[in-house]
């Protein structure tokens, strides 16, 4: 069944989520159209795409941020629909207004829908107007001096954190333990917020201790149909921003479960939502669960849901977006197994994570049940530093999570990548560690289990890398031979890589 | 055959002996090992060591074979066992640099402050977040090459130590490693 209204849609994205969903549109018979900066000219969804559109220079504001190029590119193509993938214009209100005025079709919810839930502070208050707890906290007055802060600060209570009100991806967030400390971060938070979103403003939140990160995946139509895909847990991360999820969240009983999905549900009929979207929530240690906020956009983390629940959610938007209704009821839909990913980064964990650059010589991505490998690289590709350094999510499902975690495990350790560092093996032992094993996830866990120690390599282990460079290196270790030592690499394995050759006249090979 | 490998800042030096395709491998203080070469394509090595078989994949870059067994990588260069090679005391450079475009924000210590491993030295506005980057050592700040507001390129110098002396290290080698760190910096301009 394809779509009655929809032709062609521009990716205003790039990546793995641009790969995505141009997979996904393809599925459905649509044509393609993607918008690349100069970085991107040769990258997977540039080849993959029906048009390309070049927008700009690599720099994201003049590119991907660009409003008016990509709307005008959207024009120039003749594209029906523009999906806006994570990130970069997603929930952006005001481009998904231009869009619409535009006379094409924006993949996500309405422009005013995504401006409520797109300020944390007014989204928090819609939640709490419709009987949905949040998480205690406080919006901060613009002018409001050291005095104020310290005292909004204090109906809060400590730890807390500050928190950008336009913000996400664990940007423009500083955590205070007590109060001594509370104006330095909020000069340092509102700063940094400034910068990745062009908002200042921040506000106040308390900190739970060891929560953990539960978030419902939901799916609207345009004729009243809600529905929830179920939660992912995305409490392993590491400064606020996600390493590893699953689906289900380990370890809750069907009570909670069942209120928290509920609890998605009242929220996204609250503000007549349509589309894929996500409530995320903050479950403490007692058991009691908050708002944290709504992600009105397709997710990083949503392979996880479409291994578990069978639907694919980008199909999903596009068919909303089509105008259609959902094809199936909450009655039909039922979850089977389990789904953990985790994150690939262009990022050395022994320096820090600092982000790394370099050229993608090896790539290879095992295959099998269970395997799904979602990435925006190639072979070849060049990896700078102007974007966000995920390479690629790498998941794993399973009959249960036993068996996911396994299959996930055996993933990071088959795949080949040379040439960028990665967070690769670190990815692997977090997979691999026992209280992981044990479904004890939380915020904490990270910096519990992980933080400020280093990978340890046996000497078995040494050896095998030691071997290998020996015989890599074997002919081209530098110094001249000594006489009488005939171990020495000479002249002798030039000779033998010169092939067959020919005396007086053409060799044939 | 010796070796002089680099990987990660720290030198190992492998003395390889044997033929073809069974290799002698020995390192100072440490136990021989033996390892036999199965086969090699472009882009892997087959090996039989400690009575396994392994497969370790590589790709060759820039004068460094970056390897890859089960997931981990570990990237070496082959030194020229003849040349002086900055930064062996095995903790790394006692020079702080840029690891990325991006402006000085806040000069977290001052010239003769006394700093420890780890300790913030300078903040850094770089990928729309403040990085804070650590003292590589112990030590005494040396120079300070920036300012505050400062836009500095990636490799930038932002900051010199002056490592303190570890009870395992010789003064003497600090220092001079410290100097052969500045030739081999003004070698590259």
């Amino acid at each position: 069944m394809t779509l009655k209204n929809l032709r062609r849609i521009l990716v205003a994205n790039r990546g793995e989520i641009a790969v995505r969903i141009i997979r996904a549109a393809r599925q459905l018979g649509l044509e393609t159209v993607a918008v690349v900066s100069e970085a991107d000219r040769s990258s997977m969804a540039a080849a993959m795409a029906d048009q390309v559109v070049e927008i700009g220079p690599a720099e994201a504001s003049h590119s991907y941020l660009d409003m008016d190029r990509i709307i005008d590119a959207g024009r120039q193509s003749g594209a029906d629909a523009i999906h806006p993938g994570y990130g970069f214009l997603a929930e952006n209100a005001e481009f998904a207004r231009r869009v619409e005025a535009a006379g094409l079709v924006f993949v996500g919810p309405d422009a005013e829908v995504i401006e409520t839930m797109g300020v944390k502070t007014t989204a928090r208050e819609r939640m709490q107007a419709a009987n949905v707890a949040v998480v205690p906290g406080a919006r901060l007055d613009e002018g409001a001096d050291d005095a104020a802060l310290l005292a909004t600060a204090e109906t809060v209570g400590y730890p807390l954190l500050v928190k950008a009100s336009s913000g996400g991806g664990g940007k423009g967030m500083r955590a205070v333990e007590a109060a001594d400390a509370l104006v330095a971060a909020v000069q340092a938070a509102r700063r940094e917020a400034a910068t990745a979103f062009g908002d200042d403003t921040v506000y106040l939140e308390r900190m739970l201790v060891g929560p953990r990160h539960v978030e419902v995946q939901i799916l609207a139509d345009s004729h009243g149909n809600v529905v929830h895909l179920g939660e992912r847990d995305c409490s392993i991360q590491r400064r606020h921003q996600k390493v590893v999820e699953e689906a289900p969240a380990p370890g809750l009983d069907d009570e909670l479960r069942a209120r928290i999905h509920a609890a998605a549900l009242v929220a996204a009929r609250a503000v007549g939502y349509r589309g894929a979207g996500t409530v995320e929530m903050l479950l403490d240690r007692s058991g009691e669960f908050y708002f944290l906020e709504m992600n009105t956009r397709l997710q990083v983390e949503h392979p996880v849901t479409e291994l578990v629940w069978g639907i694919d959610l980008v199909e999903q938007q596009l068919r909303v977006a089509d105008g259609q209704e959902l094809a199936f009821t909450q009655d039909d839909l039922a979850p089977r197994g389990h789904a953990i990913e985790v994150r690939l980064y262009a990022e050395d964990p022994a320096s820090g994570f600092l982000p790394q650059t370099g050229t993608v010589g090896v790539l290879e991505f095992p295959n099998g049940p269970g395997v799904r490998i979602d990435a925006g690289i190639r072979e070849g590709c060049e990896i700078g530093l102007h974007y966000d350094p995920m390479l690629a999510k790498l998941c794993a499902s399973g009959e249960d999570r036993e068996q996911a975690r396994r299959r996930l495990l055996s993933l990071l350790r088959q795949t080949v990548l040379l040439g960028v560092n990665t967070n690769q093996s670190y990815l692997a032992r977090i997979l691999a560690h026992e209280s992981f094993a044990r479904g004890e996830v939380h915020t904490g866990f990270i910096a519990d289990h992980l933080d400020g120690t280093a990978a340890e390599m046996d000497d078995a282990q040494l050896r095998i890398f030691l071997a290998a460079a020996a015989t890599l290196f074997k002919g081209r270790a530098p110094g001249s031979s000594r006489p009488g030592d005939t171990s020495v690499a000479g002249p002798e394995p030039v000779w033998s890589e010169l092939g067959a050759w020919r005396a007086g006249g053409s060799a044939e090979v | 055959m010796e070796l002089h490998l680099r990987h990660a800042g720290q030198q190992t030096v492998l003395k390889v002996a044997g033929s073809q395709d069974a290799l002698l491998l020995s390192r100072p203080g440490e136990d021989d090992f033996e390892a036999r070469i199965l086969e090699t394509t472009q882009s892997t090595v087959l090996l039989e060591i400690d009575g396994q078989r392994q497969s370790v994949h590589f790709w060759r870059a820039n004068g460094k074979i970056n390897l890859q067994w089960r997931g981990q990588v570990m990237v070496f260069e082959l030194e020229d066992p003849d040349e002086d090679n900055a930064g062996d005391a095995g903790q790394g450079s006692p020079i702080l640099r840029a690891p990325m475009p991006g402006k000085v924000l806040e000069l977290m210590a001052a010239v003769g402050d006394a700093v420890q491993a780890g300790q913030p030295l300078v903040r850094l506005e770089a990928m729309k977040m403040e990085i804070d980057l650590a003292a590589p050592m112990d030590g005494t700040v040396e120079t300070i090459r920036v300012a505050a507001g400062d836009l500095v390129e990636p490799d930038a110098e932002l900051m010199r130590l002056q490592p303190h002396d570890r009870e395992d290290n010789e003064d003497n080698e600090d220092s001079e490693d410290s100097d052969k760190s500045d030739k081999s910096d003004d070698a590259k301009d």
